[in-house]
């Protein structure tokens, strides 16, 4: 465990995104990571709470990690068709990210799509 | 003497710099200011600036905090933390950046109620209406809406010294020397 598993860190949410395109090689970013030159220091974020709104037609797998195409960070997350899926704090491993969150939804089987909005804790 | 220090870093809330009939010595730039203090005032936690929106991955434009001015024969003592997700540059006055080291001039962050909870490392004096100024870096990759500081101190009123009690201020009758403007340093 690193030390910055007991640091407090500032609540940040990303933007509601669209998961339109299935597969891992379609994984869109939900969170990024600032690499702005000014900034003093360096940021990560630890992942806190996850939402997510199934338009998909069907019940479908989300993946989270980073990278294009996806490589997951945590196990992926069932999605119920037509239904808002929540995880919290204590439900969600808080992995510790220094690159771009991405996520991916993997059939889409309905042809719909799959929203998605992070908050994260950014440490540093 | 009360023990009053500069920064005092101790556990603990804010603590004035000086008491009614303290001696204090305010340095600006390479003038001493000596006087004893007449009148203080506590400052409540205040919205002192709003710097305003600032997009993704900019650095604000250098900007000046006036509401921080004080009267003649004044000086403030101030501490303050950032509302916003940004990185807060100090400047006092307006061109001399404080927190310096020779590489970089620390930024100070909303994270700093949890680092330094009583904001001791924040501590900066100004002398009657050298107000400073303050520059944000929002280094995400989203945009502010606002970039508000929240400033918390004392105002002091001092009667400026007479030349027998600077003298004997300078041989050695207590007093508190405070530094209120930047210093950059020698290459």
């Amino acid at each position: 465990m690193s030390l910055t598993a007991l640091m407090k860190g500032r609540r940040v949410q990303g933007d509601v995104v669209n998961l339109a395109v299935a597969a891992a090689a379609n994984a869109v970013a939900i969170f990024q990571i600032s690499n702005y030159a000014q900034l003093v220091g360096t940021k990560s974020v630890k992942l806190r709470r996850i939402w997510l709104r199934n338009n998909a037609g069907g019940g479908d797998w989300v993946h989270i990690g980073t990278g294009i195409p996806c490589v997951d960070a945590i196990p992926a997350l069932w999605s119920v068709n037509n239904m808002d899926g929540q995880w919290n704090e204590w439900e969600v491993e808080g992995v510790e990210f220094f690159v771009d969150i991405t996520a991916y939804a993997l059939a889409l089987p309905g042809g719909g799509s799959i929203d998605i909005q992070v908050e994260i804790e950014e440490i540093g | 003497m009360a023990e009053l220090y500069p920064h005092k870093s101790g556990l603990g809330l804010m603590e004035p710099i000086a008491l009614i009939n303290h001696n204090v010595c305010v340095i600006y730039g390479n003038t001493k200011h000596y006087g004893k203090v007449t009148y203080l005032e506590p400052l409540p936690p205040f919205q002192a600036l709003n710097i305003g929106a600032i997009a993704a991955q900019t650095v604000s434009a250098r900007t000046a905090a006036p509401n921080l001015d004080l009267y003649d024969n004044e000086f403030g003592q101030f501490r303050w933390y950032p509302l916003d997700n940004a990185q807060i540059k100090l400047f006092l006055p307006n061109v001399d950046g404080r927190y310096t080291l020779r590489r970089i001039q620390v930024p100070v962050e909303p994270n700093i109620v949890d680092r330094d909870p009583d904001l001791h490392m924040t501590e900066f004096f100004e002398w009657e209406d050298n107000h400073p100024s303050f520059e944000a870096i929002n280094f995400s990759d989203y945009a502010l809406n606002a970039c508000r500081i929240v400033c918390l101190g004392y105002r002091f009123v001092i009667a400026p010294a007479s030349k027998a009690e600077i003298t004997a201020i300078e041989s050695g009758t207590p007093c508190v020397f405070l530094v209120a403007s930047g210093f950059v340093g020698l290459t």
